[in-house]
């Protein structure tokens, strides 16, 4: 620390005024209280004496704002004896070691007050002797710096997280703190005169950039930037720097300040988020390249599936128009069968297709209310006369976040499905709603049709199987599993409940992951 | 329109092109064979010319030796060398063809062939095989008169 404690000395007023003032201001202070406390109440004066006694040690320091406590103590013993003749011992305490506390804050007070009033130095900075030159005048007249200016010198010098130092107007170092010893690895004496370029690597040396910054300082009064720099050892290190010009009142460029922090573990961080990022980049690139390869298999399988398909329904086509004198009966029935057998083979790869399509895009969530759903595809079964004399109970149900068309699909199959599995009941009904089980939604298709026995359950959703034989009941036997496919898009599931020849009721949840 | 069917293969030979033609740009064998079929079983009066390269098809239709327009080109999409999109594309854009009445032949319906035929001129999409039931319901949409199939 550059003075000594014990001498404070105020840049205000001289000490002998100080005394004065202290002095003159109890004085002051009783009289004013002599007058009108009275009128006001005999209590409130002391917040007057607290005022008094701050204002000393504001003005003068320590020793003064003692003064004016002793003096208005004392003052107001007298003062009350003479003039009220009662005493209230409990509040003329606290007044003093209110008081007292007052005067023991007046040096942090007068610090505080220093800080504020930086910068303070006198001239401009020039070399770093001069410097030094200068704070040792300072320190032989014994008044060269205040206690708070010490105190804040002290401050800065022992931030260990960032090198805070004074650049003159040339960039020559003239301070130095820990944290810069720390971060920089030079101690002050190796590096107090020298240039600040130093702290930069050799390819921003032959750029220019140190003196290009320094000028962006001095032009704009601020420059920051952030960039590897070198340490003493020669490693770099990623620095985050913010360059003040500081100038005096008539503007004349002082130097400058310095903050460096060290961000290289910020920056290895940002780094490696970075690289993180572009691995998620890549895999997603990587994901569409596997859709793009799944929409290729699709549409080989359309083609070159379907291709020999239509050429064996064709020919059989050909032969049976072509030869038709030359073949009997039963001739002409195996030729129907080849193209029943190629016509069935064609719609099984369509749902094929029709299936990985459903499943491969991306979901197109929104909110979607399956009640009304249902409606409308019991409207479109009716007016496609698929529906005839079945008696349809549509529940309300609460509204899911889901793929409008999707959910649709779903529903549209397991509609369809218990249409077909009821027709033949004596009064076909089916059932849509929603039942609540241990908190969760769970939606129903129940209908009172052929049923299935329920040890085959599992094998339902199966692409396709087929619980009945595909003379009783049309179909491919891929909708149930195309369900299951979308549901499980979806975050949720589907399963049945069955006995044979007493319907079916089919369950099913969406968003709810946790469920399976 | 009545044009005699020339009575012999020599004769087809000597006088090319007296009817009109129907190209056909092709390269499996069965497709061939059932298109070849359907012209002739629906009585269609037309010669036809099967290319089954896409490469040919592109030097058939815009080579010098080029003298008489086809009426209609029944094109596949997937052939050799060059696709069949690229052909209708080349179709297209020439002056001289822009205006050939093309059907495109294909044996997958589900996805962007259709919309991308569509998008880039073609008159029809027809799915295989063809019969000659499609045909003549082709050709009659099109309004192609020179092909109308024989009344007897």
């Amino acid at each position: 620390m550059a003075t000594s404690v014990t001498t404070p000395v105020s840049p205000r007023l001289s000490k002998s005024a100080a005394y004065t003032f202290a002095v003159i201001a109890s004085l002051a202070a009783l009289i004013a209280k002599w007058l009108l406390f009275p009128s006001i109440g005999l209590d409130s004066r002391y917040l007057l004496f607290v005022g008094v006694v701050s204002a000393a040690g504001w003005m003068g320091g320590l020793r003064p704002a003692l003064l004016t406590l002793g003096l208005i103590g004392l003052g107001d013993l007298l003062v009350i004896g003479v003039q009220h003749q009662i005493f209230n011992a409990a509040d003329w305490l606290l007044f003093m070691i209110v008081g007292g506390f007052v005067t023991a804050m007046s040096p942090v007070q007068r610090y505080s007050q220093e800080v504020i009033d930086l910068p303070h130095p006198p001239k401009p900075l020039h070399h770093n002797e001069q410097f030094h030159q200068e704070q040792e005048r300072h320190r032989e007249t014994g008044a060269a710096l205040s206690v708070s200016q010490g105190m804040f010198e002290q401050l800065v010098k022992s931030v260990e997280d960032y090198a805070i130092f004074m650049l003159n107007p040339e960039g020559i170092v003239i301070t130095w703190n820990l944290g810069a010893k720390r971060i920089k690895g030079y101690e002050d004496y190796e590096i107090i005169g020298s240039s600040f370029t130093r702290f930069y690597s050799p390819e921003d040396l032959s750029t220019g950039k140190p003196l290009r910054g320094l000028k962006k300082a001095r032009d704009e009064g601020h420059f920051e930037d952030e960039g590897w720099r070198v340490r003493k050892d020669g490693t770099r290190f990623w620095a985050s720097v913010v360059i003040t010009a500081i100038r005096d009142e008539h503007g004349t460029l002082l130097g400058f300040a310095k903050v460096t922090r060290d961000n290289t573990q910020r920056r290895i961080a940002e780094q490696a988020l970075q690289q993180a990022k572009n691995e998620l980049e890549q895999r997603v690139l990587e994901r569409s390249a596997a859709n793009k390869e799944l929409e290729a298999f699709s549409y080989s399988v359309s083609h070159d599936l379907r291709a020999p398909l239509r050429h064996l329904i064709g020919f059989s086509l050909a032969l049976r128009e072509d030869y038709d004198d030359k073949l009997d009966e039963e001739g002409k029935t195996y030729l129907r069968y080849i193209e029943e057998a190629g016509q069935r083979m064609e719609g099984l790869i369509d749902e094929l297709l029709k299936l990985s399509q459903l499943t491969s895009g991306p979901l197109d969530i929104d909110e979607v209310d399956l009640t009304r759903l249902t409606k409308e595809i019991v409207a479109e079964l009716e007016a496609l006369n698929l529906a005839h004399k079945v008696k349809f109970i549509v529940e309300d149900t609460p509204q899911v976040w889901g793929d409008l068309t999707l959910l649709r699909v779903v529903l549209y199959n397991l509609l369809e499905n218990a249409v077909k599995f009821s027709m033949r009941a004596d009064e076909p009904e089916i059932n849509f709603g929603s039942e609540m089980w241990d908190g969760r939604t769970v939606y129903y298709v129940r209908d009172n049709g052929v049923g299935f026995d329920t040890k085959y359950a599992d094998r339902l959703f199966g692409p396709f199987q087929r619980l009945h034989a595909k003379e009783d009941f049309a179909g491919t036997g891929i909708g149930l599993a195309t369900c299951q496919r979308i549901l499980r898009r979806h975050g949720g599931r589907i399963w049945a409940d069955a006995h044979a020849g007493q319907g079916a009721t089919f369950f099913f949840t969406i968003g709810d992951a946790a469920v399976d | 329109m009545q044009v005699k069917v020339p009575p012999s293969s020599l004769l087809l030979e000597t006088q090319p092109l007296t009817n009109p033609l129907i190209l056909l740009i092709e390269n499996e064998p069965a497709d061939v064979l059932l298109t070849q079929r359907a012209v002739r079983k629906g009585e269609i009066n037309a010669e036809m010319r099967v290319l089954n390269d896409g490469l040919d098809a592109l030097e058939f239709l815009f080579g010098s030796e080029m003298e008489t327009l086809p009426a209609l080109v029944l094109l596949d999409l997937h052939l050799p060398r060059v696709s069949g999109l690229h052909i209708l594309q080349r179709i297209r854009a020439t002056d001289e063809t822009r205006l050939l009445p093309v059907a495109v032949l294909s044996s997958s319906e589900l996805l962007d062939d259709r919309e991308q035929s569509a998008a880039l001129g073609a008159d029809l999409y027809v799915e295989k095989p063809i019969t000659p039931t499609k045909l003549s319901a082709l050709i009659k949409q099109l309004g192609i008169d020179a092909l109308a199939p024989n009344n007897g």
